[in-house]
């Protein structure tokens, strides 16, 4: 929520909301409240899609599909009677296995699986937001090549001691010529290099804004009970 | 230039393989996969030796080992495999046959082919790969035809033959995000282009983390994040070929037993599992799904992975260690009560019943009602003897026994008409020597053996009497005498039930004292008497009585060993005490488990562990002090009067009277097991410091499990012959224990004169603590905690918290604390808080009294992170504080010590009236100036003076910047230069080194070393280099000498060399 008025992602206008991996649907109803209010119900869509079934949420469109499967972003795209979506939003958090270096890679796959499909369902000039576990660098490489500006924002309201943060992508723009695929996903398969490169320092850094008013409760801070 | 160089690591083992080796089959070997490094251990008989270790997948984590012939190993990780020869003459050596190779994808297992010339591997993106041993060339790529990400894979053979000549004898077993196991092959039927779905386990509700196979038996094993193991049998039809395609799967059974995640599991045999989890247990099934035995194997979280072998179990747990277990004692000594030899033991007339009983070595002795002694070994089945018989002992009799020479029992008995009768019984249960005396007029009430006495000397024996006089008799044993001398007198004072229940003699002020407890859990201490007359009069007072030590319920145990006098009572409570100036004074004081409240016995082992005797609802369990565990459960059903507890010939026997007879019950002692590496952390390192003692280096770290660990640094002086990795970390202790997680540390030398070394711990539950390490000539260090406190409220936290005082600031933390040291003994220290305040607290090294100057309070909206303390000029000295607003804060700390200096004793001596609640009057301070360079918390800050009036802080942010600034102290002008570009994630750690360098460490797992050309050009900070560190969640950083250690979850040491 931070997120949004940092980055004016629902500003006036966006209508048509993805929400991938939305169970338990706190981005779902988030999306659903603002949207709603600010436009004339008719126009705004939020779809949600989750492997597993979760709870309605009023306007809410749930699909219950994988997102690695093409089926599941024609169903997305007929939902916006054909038009694509303004922006795509990804809270999903992979089960963890307790190795650090195997959470890392699920995460980033869930991540570019999510990418991919988006490739499929978004607007040109569209925003991407997604969730980050740890650190991915190897991810933002690839997500600089879809979009103009990649930006990696912690809300205040997270605690300093948390690892989690958001991924903000502005400006979808697909490099030119570029067909969005399923069948043959983005692996990391491609942008490995930079990855391997362990003792070296020239990898891809994204800027960091915190967002979120310093005023409102410190996460960290001990405050007395009375 | 000077580069880093890793010279050492804790780190969690990720991968293990028991292995035999075609060039040496007497020895078992054993491979340990810790970060990128691979170390080798071989056993002959059990006793583990480690052999070599060395550095073969580069930055990269192990995650699995596959053997191949002719003692070839595959070694993969993450994306990587590397294949290595196991060299075993002369020298052991692991030699890299083929180096390092990168795949696409992330690698979950391999197989070699039957020549060992290819091997398949199956990815995380379920894609089966074939490829060159020799160059890693990729042959063939077959893709599933179920896309997705995979948790867990397996290789399997055929089901007829475990051959694998092509990419179609391969048959891959995938754990997938949907729960299920599928397993596929390239293609079943020939000339099939898609790959086919063989199977398809449904079952799980959870994500599938380990599958394993056990052909002969026909049996599959899958473990999962829902709790379970899973054990699928698969047959074939009647008349059907044996393949995978006809075979038919049936779900056997589903374990329920781990109360956490599972993380993998192994199929012995065709009736037993192995499965070890989350839990830190290793549970053993049948394969019918019933738990046949369930061992806590490793301290607080996690066995990330295990090993199996004909002989051996090796697990590698979350805390850091690696244990090795014979594995037909696993098996074999069932965990149930069928384990459980229990006899009852009755009087020998039917009229009679027995009233008390002790064990004394491997007999168990009864006084029954009628005055009948009774006694028998402990092993089932013996016999019973009556040794003696006497009226006088009708109806009350108190007794004690204990060893005595040449395994000999020496038991003493007290009468309700003021007898004392000794016995001297032999092995075999012959009564050898008897001696009476009259002691008093009225009952003895309580005979008690000091068992901490010199073992060269003659048992003591202490008995009390009706009026509260306590007497301490030495036994001298003649060939069939008993001789008697009177070597004290104490008095006990008045209490309600006035008799001594645990006594010991300890050691203090260089003088010799006994300590007692009373049966109302009071606490006496007596400055033991030279050897007295009989007509001595009056009898000695104790120097120091402290009531209810131990709650109501009062003190069990007493004994006095390390230095200490250790006490253990109905309350669940471990105290240390010391005695200072004829005082006793609470060293340590900690609840061993929440679910103890009924601590009976503390036994010392000698070998610096410690185990304990405490019931627990209707059972009596004997739980390991060190391992963190209980050891051994017998269910006694609770609510007997007297019981006796021992240890013997590899066994547990415990003895209980209830319902008018003796009831033994024994158990074969716990499963060996031996340790190949020691335990370390058990949660993530949150600080860590280096010093030297003695002519010795040590680190000491803390983690959020609550210890402080000390190692010493052995061998780290650089040689110039060997590169390889020479230094070894060695625990030499790790006793002290916080109540909540320990977020930070602080050291100072202590200003008592010695060597000794304070060490000042802060973290949860706003906890101090104040211990001093000493060190001895052979580098044995002892940590003795000293004070404990809670800074908000400024009272002593040995003291029992009354429950009104959990109600405000309950949960306030130290984050980062540092010292100061004043005159008088007495350090000032500062630690910054979660609640935004930094507070001070004196700590006096005479009296070991810490105590909270409210009058200085320095309070800041946010949480405070970090603290550092630098001497700016000779009259000013600046604390330097960053919140988690990403601000950074200067204090003026010389003005608070040139006040607390003026008026030092009179802060001591006021202690009194700061235990008051009602102290708030205290003075807030005003930052002497405030810096704004992050955009949300500020983890670390360095900061140095190294022109005049200019400070330069280091700091690194959550918001990934490093920043370097430079303050003008006249002015207070600022000049911050950011590094935005530099880590990819949060900056947990940084230290200025000179004017020019400075190091910073990331979650990013990246070490830089930072530096400019020249010191006026503030504007050419750079990355000189950089180092990859393999340890995750770096927390933080800290630099001493050349050395440099980065900690996280686990540590690594590096050495800084100059090019």
């Amino acid at each position: 929520m931070q997120i949004d008025e940092e980055f004016k992602l629902l500003q006036k206008g966006v209508s048509k909301v993805v929400d991938l991996c939305a169970a338990p649907g706190s981005w779902s109803q988030y999306l659903s409240r603002k949207l709603r209010a600010a436009e004339s119900e008719s126009d705004v869509k939020i779809v949600a899609v989750d492997l597993q079934a979760m709870a309605p949420i009023d306007g809410v469109i749930q699909l219950q599909g994988d997102i690695t499967k093409e089926s599941t972003a024609t169903e997305i795209v007929s939902h916006f009677s054909g038009d694509k979506a303004d922006i795509v939003v990804c809270d999903g958090a992979p089960d963890v296995t307790g190795l650090h270096d195997m959470d890392e890679y699920i995460q980033a796959q869930l991540v570019l699986a999510a990418l991919n499909i988006t490739t499929h369902v978004l607007r040109h000039g569209g925003k991407f937001v997604c969730f980050r576990g740890k650190d991915i660098t190897l991810l933002y490489s690839q997500l600089k090549i879809f979009f103009k500006e990649v930006v990696v924002s912690k809300p205040r309201s997270s605690r300093n001691s948390s690892v989690e943060a958001f991924v903000v992508c502005l400006e979808y723009s697909p490099p030119e010529g570029y067909i969005p695929n399923m069948s043959n996903p983005l692996l990391d398969h491609h942008y490995d290099l930079d990855f391997n490169q362990l003792e070296g320092v020239n990898r891809v850094v994204v800027p960091f804004i915190a967002c979120g008013d310093l005023s409102a409760y410190d996460s960290d801070k001990t405050y007395g009970l009375q | 230039m000077s580069q880093y160089k890793a010279i050492c690591s804790v780190q969690r083992v990720t991968a293990a393989l028991l292995v035999e080796l075609a060039a040496d089959l007497s020895h078992q070997y054993l491979l340990l996969g810790t970060g990128s490094e691979v170390c080798l251990y071989s056993t002959e008989s059990g006793k583990w030796s480690f052999e070599c270790k060395s550095d073969v997948l580069h930055g990269r984590v192990v995650h699995g080992f596959r053997k191949g012939n002719g003692d070839i190993i595959a070694v993969f990780g993450q994306k990587s495999v590397t294949i290595l020869k196991l060299s075993i003459e002369d020298t052991k050596q692991i030699k890299v046959e083929v180096p390092l190779i990168e795949f696409p994808d992330w690698i979950l297992d391999l197989v070699w082919f039957s020549d060992s010339s290819r091997y398949a591997f199956v990815t995380a993106h379920n894609i089966l790969c074939i490829a060159c041993a020799f160059t890693g060339s990729v042959l063939e790529i077959h893709r599933s035809s179920i896309n997705c990400i995979l948790y867990s894979a397996k290789l399997l053979y055929s089901c007829n033959k475990k051959v694998i000549k092509s990419a179609a004898d391969v048959y891959v077993a995938a754990g997938t995000v949907f729960n299920d196991v599928i397993i596929w092959n390239r293609a079943q039927c020939a000339e099939s282009s898609t790959p086919s779905i063989l199977h398809i386990l449904k079952g799980h509700k959870g994500v599938i983390f380990d599958i394993n196979i056990e052909y002969d038996s026909q049996l599959v094993s899958s473990v999962s994040d829902d709790r379970t193991v899973h054990i699928w049998h698969y047959d074939f039809p009647v008349n059907g070929a044996r393949t995978w395609c006809d075979a038919k799967f049936q779900l056997l059974s589903v374990c329920h037993g781990h109360t956490s995640r599972v993380w993998a599991a192994v199929i012995l045999d065709h009736k037993t599992v192995i499965s070890i989890g989350e839990d830190a247990n290793i549970l053993v099934w049948n394969v019918d799904g019933s738990t046949r035995k369930k061992i806590k194997a490793h301290k607080r979280k996690n066995i990330w992975c295990m090993a199996v072998s004909n002989n051996y179990l090796v697990t590698c747990g979350g805390d850091m260690s690696v244990k090795s277990w014979e594995l037909s004692q696993l098996l074999h000594a069932e965990d149930s009560s069928e384990s459980i030899v229990r006899e009852q033991i009755n009087a020998v007339e039917v009229k009679d019943f027995p009233r008390t009983v002790c064990i004394t070595g491997s007999s168990c002795f009864m006084m029954t009602d009628q005055g009948c002694l009774l006694a028998r070994h402990l092993a089932q089945g013996s016999k019973l003897c009556v040794l003696l018989t006497d009226d006088r002992f009708r109806g009350y009799t108190v007794m004690s026994s204990t060893w005595a020479a040449s395994d000999k029992a020496l038991i003493a008995l007290g009468s309700a008409g003021g007898v004392l009768r000794l016995i001297l019984v032999s092995h075999d249960l012959v009564v050898e020597a008897v001696n009476d005396l009259d002691m008093c007029t009225g009952k003895v009430m309580s005979v008690t053996w000091l068992f901490d006495a010199n073992p060269l000397s003659s048992p003591l024996l202490l008995v009390t009497d009706t009026n509260g006089e306590m007497t301490l008799h030495e036994i001298a044993l003649g060939a069939s005498t008993l001789s008697v001398s009177l070597m004290g007198r104490y008095h006990l004072p008045k209490s309600k039930q006035r008799f001594v229940t645990a006594a010991c003699l300890a050691y203090g002020d260089d003088l010799l004292y006994l300590v007692c407890a009373d049966m109302v859990g009071s606490l006496h201490l007596y400055v033991s008497e030279e050897r007295i007359t009989e007509t001595t009069s009056l009898a000695t007072l104790p120097t120091c009585s402290l009531s209810k030590t131990h709650g109501k319920g009062g003190l069990t145990d007493i004994h006095f060993f390390s230095n200490y006098i250790h006490t253990v009572g109905r309350d669940g409570f471990y105290n240390k005490w010391s005695i200072i100036d004829s005082q006793l004074v609470n060293c340590s004081q900690f609840k061993t488990s929440k679910q103890f409240d009924w601590i009976a016995k503390l036994i010392p082992e000698g070998d610096g562990n410690t185990k304990l005797v405490v019931f627990h609802n209707t059972e009596v369990l004997l739980y390991d002090l060190l391992a963190e565990q209980v050891v051994l459960r017998l269910d006694c059903g609770g609510g007997h009067r007297s019981w006796a507890f021992s240890q013997a010939e590899g066994c547990h026997y415990f003895a209980y009277i209830k319902d008018k007879t003796t009831n033994l019950a024994s158990k074969a002692a716990t499963l060996p097991c031996t340790r190949l590496v020691g335990e370390h952390h058990s949660g993530k390192i949150t600080d860590c410091r280096m010093f030297s003692m003695r002519g010795r280096d040590f680190l000491v770290t803390s983690a959020d499990d609550g210890h402080v660990i000390v190692c010493e640094i052995v061998n780290a002086a650089f040689s110039h012959v060997s590169h390889e990795r020479e230094a070894v970390l060695k625990t030499r202790c790790s006793t002290l224990v916080h109540i909540s997680n320990t977020k930070c540390l602080t050291l100072t030398p202590s200003l008592a004169g010695n060597d000794d070394v304070l060490v000042f711990s802060g973290g949860g539950r706003a906890q101090l603590l104040v211990s001093v390490l000493t060190c001895d000539a052979d580098g044995e260090v002892t940590g003795a905690v000293k004070s404990s406190m809670n800074v908000t409220k400024g009272v002593s936290m040995f003291r029992r918290q009354s429950k009104d005082d959990n109600s405000e600031d309950a949960d306030v933390r130290i984050m980062a604390i540092t010292s100061h040291p004043l005159r008088h003994y007495t350090h000032l220290i500062s630690a910054a808080c979660s609640d935004g305040t930094i507070k001070f607290i004196l700590y006096d090294e005479g009296t070991q009294l810490l105590h909270l100057i409210t009058d200085f309070i320095y309070e800041h909206t946010h949480c405070l992170l970090t603290l550092d303390c630098v001497p700016v000029s000779s009259d000013l000295t600046l604390l330097i504080s960053g919140a988690t607003d990403g601000r950074i804060i200067l204090i003026d700390f010389t003005q608070i010590l040139n006040s607390i200096s003026g008026n030092l004793s009179k802060m001591t001596t006021r202690k009194k009236v700061s235990n008051s609640k009602s102290s708030s009057n205290f003075t807030l301070i005003q930052p002497f100036m405030q810096i704004s360079v992050h955009q949300s918390g500020v983890n670390a800050v360095s900061a140095q003076c190294y022109t005049e009036n200019t400070l330069t802080i280091c700091s690194g942010g959550d918001d990934n910047c490093v920043a370097v600034s430079s303050v003008d102290l006249q002015t207070k002008e600022v000049t911050s230069l950011k590094h935005n570009h530099q880590h990819s994630a949060q900056i947990t750690g940084i230290q200025s080194l000179t004017a020019d360098t400075f190091v910073s460490v990331s979650i990013d797992q990246r070490l830089h070393m930072w530096s400019r050309p020249s010191p006026s050009d503030d504007k050419e900070w750079g990355v000189e280099s950089s180092k990859f560190v393999s340890v995750a969640d770096v927390s933080t950083l800290c630099c001493y000498r050349d050395l440099l250690v980065v900690g996280g979850e686990g540590l690594v040491m590096f050495r800084r060399s100059h090019m």
